[in-house]
């Protein structure tokens, strides 16, 4: 129900009674490829302080998925782990950053991202429709799968601390860090989430007109005869029904004016979130930025840094 | 402008105006229309001969439309217009080579866009980008449905720099992040990429590090500023107020420099409203729909 009090919204979305063992099947179908982990040094990107990598790992359906992998030069001992997962049109960034601030930090790509498309390339707009009412072939499926491929990379690495990887990403890598979260509930060590798109999707594209949504209404602006296909496939990949499986730290932001995401959503995913060490921030007057020029980007960094002890770096680029 | 710039430019301008015959293909989109505008893939070459690709979107109506051109920016994807913008203006986002819908030769690589090609200045593939965006304004400016009097550029300081080789833009919006102005002096102080681009080209390549700043000061929209005519917005974060600022008082008719105050929703509506303004467009309500 839409209401002009974004935290009262009550999602239309509905677990389907299949969706535990559509899942089960999906993660065994995914590990039965083996992951066969790559790491390409890139001195260009490599510094004095921080090692840069290209890396490759194989995924649901065979396909090869690029990422980058930073870690600092010089470390002792084990370093904590950071996953940093992809908005929907943006390319993955390169985490020198997060190497500098003394993680091993891994950016994926998921399959349809550059690098990882020379099998599978829907485009943009073009993923979030793709095989939209093919429940079993939507596109979706093969990219959480590639997500949480990612997650393994980073945590099969020997210079990871498994007991310490965090997760964090905005719009479709919010929904990403949730999805991880959810289907490696006893990995993730903590989550942030910023304005987490794939959350009650359905609703979502009645409330805006704004792109990757808008996509769900030129679909069915084309073919209306099509809607209960589509919400059946979507509620089958919604975030809002994986999330009640977390169990670690998360924090979820949401801009109060957030025209591609709409805020009310983020308000019912938040709920559902199944553990209870977590923390909802709001941000007025803010869109898809969800705070990130208001102060939240400090806050995510406080946040990862308790929970996952980075080591000192010293210097800068 | 410079001497060599004017003749480097100059030469850029020949090769795109060669292609004024070349063939242009108008399609719509109708999964990308609705009922208040329609959407349109453009095909046509760029220099070269490259295959490039558009979006074009109309308001439902009569026109002429006031033209907005948006400048591409650094991102392999290029968006359908917004409706908020889709409803009042002409729209055109065109794809330079590299980026996807025009990436069948070349397929540009983030990070490596920003310094692929240094450092000379034949072969740096921004001038093959500029070259695509002058192509695309031409292109855009040969549609029926545009008041070509009123053109209007909004993007990164990529628009800056066509401005300032197109004395017809009547009204430029310049949004963070600015990538091109005093590009290789702000990489200086920061990690973060794509400006980091510019270190890692200078870490790697030091013996060549001199031409590339030459080359570098060619597509440095300051160098140009002084043949900006357009009524001009700098929409900027707080660390590139000063090269901003710097720009605007290079600018004969000056320029209003706006410094985000990190709320989306309120600095999306000042540049949105600004843009409104200088181009006589009708204000609308921002894109998050009322509840």
């Amino acid at each position: 129900m839409i209401t002009s009090d974004p935290s009262l919204f009550t999602s239309s979305v509905v677990k389907p009674d299949d969706f535990d063992q559509y899942w089960a099947d999906t993660l065994g179908a995914t590990d039965t490829v083996p992951l066969n982990p790559r790491l390409t040094p890139d001195e260009m990107r490599s510094t004095d302080e921080i090692e840069v990598f290209e890396a490759r790992y194989d995924s649901y359906g065979d396909i090869e998925i690029a990422g980058w992998y930073a870690r600092p030069r010089n470390f002792a001992g084990k370093l904590p782990g950071y996953l940093f997962v992809p908005g929907y049109v943006s390319e993955p960034k390169l985490p020198n950053d997060l190497a500098l601030r003394g993680y091993a930090a891994f950016s994926a790509a998921p399959r349809g991202k550059l690098r990882s498309n020379s099998v599978f390339n829907p485009g943009y707009p073009g993923l979030l429709a793709h095989n939209i009412t093919k429940r079993e072939e939507y596109g979706y499926r093969g990219f959480y799968m590639d997500a949480v491929q990612a997650f393994d990379f980073l945590a099969g690495l020997d210079e990871v601390d498994e007991t310490r990887i965090g997760v964090q990403g905005g719009s479709q890598g919010g929904a990403l860090t949730l999805l991880v979260a959810s289907l490696r509930p006893d990995q993730v060590a903590c989550g942030s989430a910023g304005a987490p798109y794939l959350c009650s999707m359905m609703d979502s594209a009645a409330l805006t007109h704004s792109y990757p949504y808008e996509e769900i209404n030129d679909y069915l602006r084309i073919h209306p005869e099509h809607e209960s296909a589509v919400r059946e496939t979507l509620d089958l990949h919604d975030i809002h029904n994986f999330v009640d499986r977390i169990r670690c730290p998360m924090i979820v932001s949401v801009g109060m004016r957030d025209d591609v995401v709409p805020p009310e959503t983020g308000f019912a995913v938040f709920d559902q979130i199944g553990s209870t060490d977590k923390k909802f921030y709001s941000y007025e007057d803010c869109g898809h930025d969800a705070g990130t020029g208001d102060g939240h980007v400090a806050i995510v960094d406080a946040f990862m840094d308790s929970h996952l002890s980075p080591i000192a770096v010293g210097g800068a680029a | 402008m410079s001497a060599d710039r004017n003749a480097y430019w100059a030469g850029v301008a020949d090769e795109v105006y060669g292609l004024a015959d070349s063939s242009v293909n108008v399609e719509e989109l109708p999964e990308r229309s609705n009922d208040e505008c329609v959407a349109y893939g453009v095909q046509y070459q760029g220099i070269g001969g490259y295959p490039l690709f558009a979006y074009l979107t109309l308001p439902r109506g009569d026109g002429p439309y006031v033209p907005l051109f948006q400048a591409t920016g650094y991102a392999s994807v290029v968006g359908v217009p917004t409706r908020e913008r889709s409803v009042k203006y002409a729209v055109f986002a065109p794809c330079h080579r590299g980026q996807r819908l025009a990436d069948s030769g070349y397929q540009a690589a983030y990070p490596g866009l920003l310094t692929d090609g240094l450092p000379g200045a034949s072969s740096y593939v921004w001038r093959s980008v500029v070259a695509d965006s002058l192509r695309a304004i031409d292109v855009f400016l040969g549609r029926p449905e545009v008041d070509g009097s009123r053109l209007a550029i909004a993007g990164n300081d990529l628009g800056a720099l066509l401005a300032s080789l197109r004395p017809d833009v009547k009204s430029l919006l310049v949004v963070t992040p600015l990538l091109l102005l005093d590009g290789p002096g702000r990489a200086s102080g920061t990690f973060a990429y794509p400006l980091q681009e510019y270190n890692d080209f200078h870490r790697t390549y030091g013996n060549q590090w001199g031409e590339a700043l030459e080359t570098l000061s060619l597509y440095d929209p300051i160098g140009g500023a002084t043949d900006i005519f357009a009524n001009t917005m700098i929409a900027c974060v707080s660390g590139e107020k000063s090269a901003a600022d710097f720009l605007a008082a290079t600018i004969p008719g000056g320029a209003e420099v706006y410094v985000n105050i990190g709320r989306g929703f309120i600095d999306h509506a000042a540049q949105e409203n600004w843009l409104a303004d200088a181009t006589g467009a009708p204000r609308t309500p921002g894109p998050f729909l009322p509840r």
